[in-house]
């Protein structure tokens, strides 16, 4: 516990040599680098050393504020989740030590400091045992990641709308703890959670429904995933490894720890999880591949992730509830694995496109094209990262879906069974909808920007890549490599976290209990090794195959020749599939969800002009708030504007009315 | 021992006689239009002489362009170890092997895929595009097609659950098996690009799927492709003689564990499946040669339906085992 606390301090220590040399932003940058490394590293010590002793440890400090307790616990549920925070962000924190001259010099020093307070304050909302103090520590969480994104673009967009929406997540929460704390009369979680056990809450289906709004804004459920896609893209790099990467699970997190607080979970919350899980993964999914840049199609594919985590969680909670404790063993095993294998393919993903657009100018695919010539390293690395986080075996995003299709369907394997089934089979269709498109938009995403010719000029004429980027490889290797070695030893990783995936059934219900070693836990460790085996033999296969074919080829003499081109008198790059020729069809066939607009131009003339044709998809999610929510805000608001005229007479007449009333009042009181 | 020879049998068998199909597909629809036709083996000698071709690689393509058949071809056939022959078991099983055969499937698809966008063509997007349109689209519908199949028979491997179909199971039950069987033959349409879906004699832009995107493709690449789409449709037709001819279990041994019968029953287990999947060829070539191929828009109707007759099957069949 002490070493939290330390780890925590490095983290400051860092945040203030930022301040301490913001004369020096190169400086600045380092120190705080150093720091953020080193607290990384203590913490991903930290982390693995709990789970693997499945210790638990509370600890109170005194607290200037009148509500609320300084009580920070650290119990295996919170390491599991500070693994990949900690992994990621010794990632990050030497490529923000090697890249810091990338940045806008009196910037940087800002940007250093909020980095270690984001990475401080995700360690400290982690462990945060008291309802007041998670609500602030969260605040500070949910405000850092502005301020990471404001260098080249002060009025971003993007840094408003995740301001904004993180705010109306904020306020659900502010319920949720509030209902809780009142009734319960403490606001530590140990309290809450024994009132629940002992008294049980009188709206328990509100508090869930608060802390599923409140969560969902920052996991990125529809209807709150608009920020994904508008923030993800203005972030620097090292800021988007750990954001993207990792700080959609807090929401993961706080959900499970706010499903413990309430207690007994009853079915219908699983349902609506469930369906909130489903319907965020396939609008994500489709909102995914109509995007036209890689970064938003990165920041949509967040949003399905988390929405297949959900699925996999209000499935568990309906399995604990119908007692099938072999299908909640492989949802909570294939929730937690999902969200380390997302954590690794989506940081892995974001470094590669960081890199295209350092390198090409552009991340807009339609420009794209052929750099699997210019960059064979970022191609390399971004085909595992893409075919990983299109669930493709023999990756590791296969072997978290895998776990999850096999719960599904785990429940048919028994004798009786109830109408449960029926909410299965459709969460098995449902995730196999959001596999499929998934598979499309990221084989659109490889395809079109690594494949093929160059598109646009700028990328045919690219020069050599800087030493700076090149050496990127190191990191884009190291995690790319974790996505494959990752399926040969998922067997033993799920082992390794059984205790949390214990825990984490017993956070979902109290009557979620897991085995350790019963046929509750052997079941999927078998799968996974003879998966592990299977995709050996896959492995063994295609090798075969591949040196049979690289023997013919060695007698063979192959010849270059152009592309079948059906006797076109001036074939070229431009013919090629663009983005939006790719998914027109797709967009098209799933017009109710994604609304895209159309305006072709009618060419009327003989000898045309040239004319521009659009293919939009706005989301529609965002104007939706804006003419629901915000509209309405802003025309109350006009309303008082009527109030503020500037004329100072009326401003004192204003005065004198107040006077009067509460003349008039006092006396009557009397 | 004995059943891990005979499974490994029913593995090369499947190896071997999965060109086969493609010849009496080509062989039937040849002869409903009057011709006498190719010979029935012309498939395995087009491979032969693609592998003694010299390849021509576009200018554009790169490493992705040799990679993608041979992990095509690995794909599948690690598929074929999955898949059992008439009620013995596959050469690898395991509970929830169907989900891993997927997965296969799965990255077969994105090994044709990407090559295609490879070379830089417009033809090949296209049927990128639209293959990864409509094989998205057929996956949900395969998935609940696997969880109904897994609800009847109890098992999440394939060698269970076509081991489940029993005489007994389609006399209390062939409703069931009949729906699941039409839905299986349209997914299995869809997912082999064969019409109503794609024209795989033609390479129009307007029937263009699978096709084209093999199109650059020649020699022993060209081969490769042509004998995984063929195994490809060899696994379909295992699954779907698995549904439609109940065979019991073959004992290889008898009570007292003498090995009377030698590997007769197998044997003849083994026959009657791969007769039926070459009647399962024989349906195809009728519907070929009966139909022309659906506008595009229709392709996610046909798919639809084959989602709606995979529900029917799974409500026919939801209220069998109790509350």
């Amino acid at each position: 516990m002490q070493l939290l606390f330390i780890h925590i301090a490095i983290f400051c220590l860092g945040g203030l040599g930022a301040i301490v040399f913001h004369k020096r932003p190169g400086q600045a940058a380092a120190v705080a680098s150093v720091c953020a490394g080193a607290g990384s590293l203590a913490g991903l010590g930290l982390a693995l050393s709990v789970i693997s002793l499945q210790t638990s440890s509370l600890m109170t400090f005194a607290y200037p504020l009148p509500l609320g307790l300084a009580q920070f616990k650290l119990d295996p549920l919170a390491a599991f989740f500070l693994a990949p925070i900690s992994a990621i962000g010794f990632i990050a924190s030497i490529l923000l030590y090697r890249e810091r001259s990338l940045f806008t010099q009196n910037y940087l020093w800002k940007f250093s400091f909020f980095f270690c307070l984001l990475l401080a304050s995700l360690s400290l909302v982690l462990t945060a045992a008291d309802a007041m103090l998670f609500l602030l520590l969260w605040e500070i969480m949910s405000v850092c990641p502005f301020f990471l994104m404001r260098d080249k673009n002060k009025a971003a967009y993007g840094a408003w709308l995740y301001l904004i929406i993180a705010h109306l997540g904020v306020l659900p929460l502010f319920f949720f703890f509030g209902l809780m704390s009142v009734e319960a009369g403490t606001t530590t979680f140990a309290a809450l959670a024994s009132h629940a056990l002992l008294t049980g809450w009188s709206a328990p289906g509100l508090l869930f429904c608060l802390a599923l709004i409140g969560f969902a804004a920052k996991m990125g459920l529809f209807p709150l995933h608009g920020w994904m896609p508008e923030a993800y893209p203005i972030l620097p790099t090292p800021a988007v490894l750990v954001i993207a990467g990792t700080m959609s699970n807090m929401g993961i997190y706080g959900l499970v720890r706010g499903i413990n607080l309430i207690g007994m979970p009853q079915n219908w919350w699983g349902i609506i999880l469930m369906a909130a899980g489903a319907v965020s993964g396939l609008i994500g999914i489709y909102f995914a591949f109509v995007q036209p840049n890689i970064k938003r199609i990165l920041g949509y594919s967040s949003s399905e992730n988390m929405g297949i985590i959900c699925l996999a969680l209000g499935a568990a909670i309906l399995a604990s509830n119908n007692g099938h404790y072999t299908a909640l063993a492989l949802f909570t095993g294939g929730a937690l694995l999902h969200i380390w294998n997302h954590s690794l393919y989506k940081s892995l993903l974001y470094l590669g496109a960081n890199t295209i657009e350092r390198v090409a100018g552009s991340t807009r695919i339609s420009q794209l094209g052929g750099l699997a010539k210019k960059m064979p390293n970022t191609a390399i690395t971004m085909a595992v990262g893409c075919a990983a986080i299109a669930a493709v075996p023999p990756f590791n995003g296969f072997i978290s879906e895998l776990l999850l299709f096999i719960g599904f369907a785990d429940v048919f394997q028994l004798e009786q069974s109830n109408d449960s089934v029926l909410y299965f089979w459709l969460g098995l269709a449902a995730l196999g909808a959001i596999g499929g498109f998934a598979l499309f938009c990221f084989t659109r995403l490889y395809g079109i920007v690594f494949l093929g010719a160059p598109r646009s000029r700028h990328v045919e004429d690219m020069g050599p890549i800087d030493s700076i980027t090149a050496s990127r490889k190191h990191f884009l290797a190291v995690l790319a490599a974790g996505c494959i070695l990752f399926t040969l030893v998922s067997p033993l990783l799920y082992t390794y976290f059984a205790p949390v995936q214990q825990y984490l059934a017993l956070q979902l219900s109290p009557t979620g209990y897991l085995p350790k070693d019963a046929t509750g836990m052997g079941y999927p460790v078998t799968i996974l090794w003879w998966v592990a085996g299977s995709m050996l033999l896959l492995s063994l296969i295609t090798l075969a195959v591949f040196v049979w074919h690289r023997r013919l080829r060695a007698t063979q003499n192959a010849r270059q020749g152009i592309t079948w081109d059906c006797a076109y008198s001036n074939p070229g790059p431009r013919i090629q599939y663009t983005g939006g020729s790719f998914s027109h069809t797709g967009m098209i066939a799933l017009h109710p969800f994604l609304h895209s607009s159309r305006d072709v131009p009618v060419i009327t003339e003989i000898f045309a002009q040239p004319t521009r044709a659009t293919l939009e998809t706005r989301d529609w999610t965002i104007s939706a708030w804006g003419r629901g929510l915000f509209a309405l805000v802003q025309s109350l608001a006009a309303v008082s504007k009527k109030f503020q005229h500037g004329y100072i007479n009326l401003y004192i007449l204003y005065v004198l009315i107040a006077l009067i009333v509460t003349l008039i009042w006092t006396l009557g009181k009397m | 021992m004995a059943s891990l020879i005979c499974s490994f049998c029913n593995f090369l068998i499947g190896l071997v006689l999965a060109p086969l199909l493609m010849g009496i597909i080509i062989r039937v629809k040849a002869k409903v239009a009057g011709r006498t036709g190719k010979p029935l083996l012309q498939p395995y000698y087009d491979l032969v002489k693609l592998i003694k071709k010299e390849p021509v690689y576009p200018a554009t393509t790169t490493w992705v362009f040799t990679l993608g058949p041979v992990i095509t071809t690995g794909a599948t056939i690690t598929a074929l170890t999955l898949v059992p022959v008439g009620g013995t078991t596959s050469l690898i099983n395991f509970s929830g092997d169907a989900f891993v055969l997927l997965g296969l499937f799965g990255i077969s698809r994105l090994a044709i895929m990407l090559p295609a966008l490879d070379t830089g063509s417009a033809f090949e997007g296209m049927g990128t595009a639209r293959e990864a349109l409509f094989s998205a689209l057929v996956e949900p519908v395969f998935m609940l097609f696997m969880g109904v199949f897994a609800y009847y028979t109890h098992s999440l491997s394939l060698t269970g659950m076509i081991g489940g179909v029993t005489l007994n199971a389609w006399g209390s039950a062939w409703p069931f098996f009949l729906l699941l069987a039409i839905a299986l033959y349209f997914i299995m349409l869809t997912e082999n690009a064969r019409i109503p879906v794609d024209d795989p004699t033609t390479h129009l832009e307007l029937t263009m799927i699978h096709e084209v995107m093999i199109l650059d493709h020649s020699g022993p690449e060209l081969a490769l492709y042509e004998y995984s789409a063929a195994l490809k449709m060899w696994i379909f037709g295992l699954i779907f003689a698995g549904l439609i001819v109940p065979l019991a279990e073959p004992h290889l041994f008898t009570a007292d564990g003498d090995f009377a019968n030698g590997f007769l029953p197998v044997a003849i287990n083994t026959a009657a499946t791969v007769l039926s999947v070459f009647f399962m060829a024989f349906l195809i070539g009728i519907t070929e040669s009966t139909m022309a191929r659906l506008r595009l828009e229709r392709v996610p109707q046909l798919i639809s339906l084959a989602g709606v007759f995979v529900a029917l099957a799974g409500l026919t069949v939801w209220r069998l085992y109790g509350i």
